[in-house]
């Protein structure tokens, strides 16, 4: 079986993935953005395809595509189908190589191939019923379709069909007593069960949840299980006997392009039930519009998903910003009080244009993003006891660092730059650096608490946090061009709780009709 | 199979939790001794009361069903009361029974399903035998249907085809079921079918007779295999035991909710017995659709002062049909408290289908009643405990349905009387015109005073006075708001003249 990637467009699969996380992964904190969106397909080892942003804008639009088609509710169910039953398909051949009894292994290549013909019959009955608008998902249907048309496909399909049936046809009865098992062919016996259920009927309330205990599931037959079952086999030796020329001519049906199928469908799955997640969360996603110019760049309500992943745990409220450089405009400057989500606009703002290269949603109700070669972060860190170097010397070797390697497509962004110097000597380094930084043309943020450098020069744009006097105690923040107005205490008070008499009569008449 | 006693239409949920607000209704009303009247010593009683109590009825026709139910029970005490105690014992009899048992595993669920089952048998005999005895003096809708349930449902007939079943649910010495051939040939989707085990004599025993089928013997030191067979045993066992433990949870569930239903009526019967002793009046309300404006009473005083003081206290009386707002004004220790108390035990007694303390009562029903009192005991800074009124009002708003009653006492009067007054008179205004009733007691004068100028027509003005120095002895009479509250008096009165 020739399947078609559905990561990237075709001749573009880098022939390694990385195997470590890029350094601007924990600053920005895509691990904990990524640990909650792998969470439930942790066995598939995704971590790779998100420290490899992609740098061709065609490509991210494929994978674009692939994920709207994935979020209509049927796809993801046929994405979960084909996945859940793939791996079905594996444990039922591992157990058999593991059985040791020969009726057993006998009958777990005939499920397993049960399981795999059927679903794959599905899935492309499905993505014709669907019709994808992908390319990928297209090419993925062409690819399967010719596949099932194979004589071999037929003959294991169909085999493994008619074998099932009959075996499931036998209408056996099994007398447990004390110390023996006895198989029989069944008789008029009446259902004992059934008529216990009917017999209490009355009592049971109209609405009750119904709830049975789970029925153990199969791990593999003991020596009683396999007894009987060869008493089983003795009372109908035919069906028997088929079952064990199937075993013997199909015993390698399952290629290896399904296991690498299956990790692809989790990459889409692990995106898609995240974006669902937030959304449930009341945390609207959006597909950005990637482009390599350097402006416009836009966010509509734009939050930080690291604090979001928490609050889908332990709800609180998320504040969103919106934000944009058109223009001349390159650089965000953040000043502002502390605890003001300075440093949470900074984590966004390279978040969404890193979600937005590996083709996934981003926060937001609408975003345009930048192309970006490489993002480099610079956000303070803890001072290392073995070093040598001052915290200030430090700082600036990292930032050297990054100035050396940064290009015009570059996204930079520096947190909290030279916290630990003077006022004087931070304005005076501050100010260079940034010069240098606009210089190269890159597009950044820079948090500090410098006011002269959101003033340096017209590639800047100065955004000043607002902590919220009534939540001063919550994480919630907005970042403004420019310092709103204070109100009377408290009316302003009245007005935050919604209880002035505009708001309140507003919420009662919504809450009628609602 | 339902017993239908406290709504008409449906069974009372035994799991219902209380309304957020319950705390603050208990502590704000004073309903402790009121429930604690009610309940009595019993525990059973005491987990009752309250969620009935406090998540009262909307629709009038349902009080009304649960007034003339509770006409019946005082009418006929022994008999509800030995229902009662029937459902109570085979409750308890259950429970002693269950912790015994507490494996997950088939045999035993089957085995303890038919024990229990056939307990309840007969406590459904011993409750159609007492019902029997006195079949025609139950009047109401709700009992009267109650027996014809159980005649219908429950006839002779039916006792004994229930017992005959448990018999049959016997698998001691061994099954017969239908089986399936699943995945890995592993058995399942069992179905136990009606088999006699065969009696051998001591002859067969020895010469066993030809049996049908196939037969594997377990060698006796053949341990695994005797797990193995086991578990096979259970799987085989575990739909029926299924299927037996679920109708015996819904026989528990009918009992465990008759329970329930006639417990509140006991529970009312108590304190009707208790307010008899005391000699304090009651009556049956008319409850009227929550849509209407209707407030007219007479002689309403606070029950739960009445059972603490043990004696009955004379009452207040006025009609505020038509008004979406009352306002209470004057002295301190004036009974503006009392007079909010009474109000709120009157609403929620009645939405609960009680008896109202009190001469007369008409009223609309209160979808919901809610307080908003002021909290004496934060004694933190006079801003944050504005803050902390206006955080709790907007509690109270996020679930605020309409045709509710919400009870201010001395609201927003932690800021000064300008600001108070501001915020007090837009959160009423908008109550009212999003079809709240509010009561509001306050001192905010500003906030009476423009209330009267602006929507003279739709509010109430209550003046509190004092009548002598006795406490309990206060009235209100219907007045245009005073600008004092008679602070004056009562500095005087505990310091001394001027």
């Amino acid at each position: 079986m020739n399947l078609p990637s559905l990561l990237y467009p075709a001749l573009s699969e880098p022939t390694v993935e990385p195997r470590d996380p890029p350094t601007y992964f924990y600053d920005l904190q895509l691990d904990r953005i990524l640990h909650e969106m792998l969470s439930g397909h942790e066995q598939y080892g995704l971590e790779p395809l998100f420290y490899a942003p992609l740098t061709d804008v065609d490509a991210i639009y494929y994978r674009q595509a692939i994920m709207k088609d994935v979020e209509n509710v049927s796809v993801h169910e046929l994405f979960c189908h084909l996945s859940d039953n793939f791996s079905t398909v594996q444990r039922h051949l591992e157990q058999a190589t593991n059985s040791s009894y020969p009726l057993e292994h006998d009958r777990l290549i005939l499920d397993a191939a049960h399981v795999y013909s059927t679903t794959l019959r599905h899935a492309v009955e499905q993505l014709h019923v669907l019709s994808p608008a992908s390319s990928g998902l297209i090419q993925l249907r062409t690819a399967l379709a010719q596949y099932l048309s194979f004589n071999d496909f037929i003959t294991l399909e169909q085999d493994a069909a008619s074998l099932l049936a009959s075996i499931d046809a036998l209408d056996f009865r099994i007398i447990i007593g004390s110390g023996s098992i006895n198989v029989r062919e069944g008789g008029h016996e009446s259902d004992l069960a059934g008529a216990v259920e009917r017999t209490f009927q009355r009592f049971r309330p109209t609405t009750y949840p119904e709830h049975s205990s789970k029925p153990p599931s199969y791990v593999s037959l003991n020596h009683i299980e396999a007894k009987a079952v060869e008493n089983i086999a003795r009372l109908y030796p035919q069906p028997f006997f088929r079952l064990k020329c199937f075993a013997d001519r199909h015993h390698s049906f399952f290629p290896t392009s399904a296991r690498r199928l299956t990790r692809e469908l989790h990459f889409y799955l692990a995106c898609t039930d995240f974006t669902r997640r937030l959304s449930s969360a009341g945390l609207p996603t959006c597909f950005p519009t990637v482009s390599a110019s350097h402006t416009p760049i836009e966010v509509k309500e734009g939050y930080d998903s690291a604090l979001a992943c928490q609050a889908m745990h332990e709800p609180f409220a998320i504040v969103r910003n919106d934000w944009f450089l058109s223009g001349e405009e390159r650089m965000f400057v953040v000043s502002g009080p502390n605890q003001g989500g300075k440093t949470t606009f900074a984590r966004t703002f390279g978040q969404v244009n890193v979600l937005a290269s590996l083709g996934c949603r981003v926060a937001g109700v609408e975003a345009r993003t930048f192309l970006f070669d490489a993002i480099y972060t610079h956000f303070e860190r803890e001072e290392l006891p073995g070093s040598s170097r001052g915290k200030l010397e430090d700082d600036l070797i990292r930032i050297h660092d990054i100035l050396e390697k940064a290009t015009s497509s570059s996204i930079i962004i520096l947190n909290e730059l030279f916290a630990s110097t003077t006022a004087k000597d931070a304005a005076l380094l501050g100010t260079r650096i940034l010069s240098k930084i606009l210089d190269l043309d890159a597009i950044g943020v820079c948090v500090t608490f410098i006011d002269d450098l959101s003033t340096l020069s017209n590639k800047t744009v100065s955004l000043v946090s607002l902590v919220d006097p009534t939540h001063s105690n919550t994480r919630t923040f907005r970042l403004v061009r420019k310092p709103a107005d204070g109100l009377a205490y408290a009316l302003a008070l009245a007005k935050t709780y919604e209880l002035t008499y505009d708001l309140l009569s507003a919420r009662l008449a919504g809450r009628s009709t609602s | 199979m339902n017993a239908f006693l406290l709504f008409p239409d449906r069974d009372a949920d035994c799991e219902q939790g209380l309304p957020w607000n319950a705390d603050a209704l208990v502590r704000d009303l004073g309903l402790e001794a009121i429930m604690n009247a009610m309940s009595g010593h019993d525990r059973v009683l005491a987990d009752i009361v309250p969620r009935v109590l406090l998540n009262g009825l909307s629709d009038s026709s349902e009080v009304l069903y649960r007034q003339s139910i509770l006409r019946d029970c005082l009418a006929n005490r022994k008999v509800v009361r030995s229902l009662y105690s029937i459902a109570g014992e085979a409750l308890s009899a259950e429970g002693r029974n269950y912790w015994g048992v507490r494996l997950r595993r088939a045999e035993p669920i089957v085995r303890r399903s038919r024990e229990v089952l056939a307990m309840f048998v007969d406590a459904l005999e011993q409750l159609c035998a007492t019902i029997e005895r006195s079949p025609d003096a139950f009047e109401s809708d709700g009992f009267k249907r109650f027996i014809e349930m159980l005649r219908a449902e429950v006839p002779a007939s039916y006792l004994r085809d229930i017992r005959d079943m448990l018999r049959q649910v016997d698998f001691r010495d061994g099954f017969m079921a239908s089986a399936k051939l699943g995945c890995g040939h592993f058995l399942d989707r069992f179905t136990i079918r009606t088999y006699q085990p065969p009696m051998f004599s001591w002859l067969q025993r020895l010469f066993p007779p030809k049996i049908a089928g196939y037969t594997y013997y377990l060698h006796p030191r053949d341990e695994s295999g005797a797990r193995a067979l086991d578990n096979l045993r259970d799987r085989a066992l575990r739909d029926i035991a299924d299927i037996l433990e679920r109708s015996l949870i819904h026989v528990l569930k009918f009992f465990s909710t008759l329970r329930y239903e006639l417990g509140f009526y006991i529970a009312c019967m108590n304190l009707h017995d208790r307010l008899e002793e005391i000699g304090a009046r009651t009556f049956f309300p008319v409850p009227l659709e929550s849509k209407t404006f209707v407030l007219q009473f007479e002689d309403l005083y606070d029950l739960s002062l009445s059972l603490q003081t043990e004696q009955p206290i004379s009452g207040n009386t006025a009609n505020a049909s038509g008004k979406k707002i009352i306002v209470v004004t004057g002295a301190n220790q004036g009974g503006k408290s009392t007079f909010l108390r009474s109000i709120g035990i009157a609403h929620l007694m009645m939405a609960a289908g009680l008896f109202v303390p009190v001469r007369m009562f008409r009223a609309s029903i209160a979808t919901k009643v809610f307080t908003h009192f002021r909290r004496e005991e934060d004694r933190s800074l006079e801003s944050g405990k504005f803050d902390e009124e206006l955080r709790r009002m907007n509690e109270i708003v996020n679930v605020l349905p309409p045709h509710s009653l919400l009870l201010f006492n001395e609201s927003f009067a932690a800021t000064n009387d300008r600001e108070g007054s501001e915020i007090a008179l837009q959160i009423a205004e908008a109550l009212m015109d999003g079809d709240v009733r509010t009561v509001f007691v306050t001192h905010l004068y500003e906030f009476a005073h423009r209330l009267a100028k602006e929507r003279g027509s739709e509010s109430l003005f209550l003046q509190a006075r004092r009548r002598g120095d006795d406490i309990s002895n206060f009235s209100l009479t219907e007045d245009a708001p005073l600008p004092t509250s008679f602070g004056e008096d009562l500095y005087r009165r505990i310091f001394g003249p001027l």
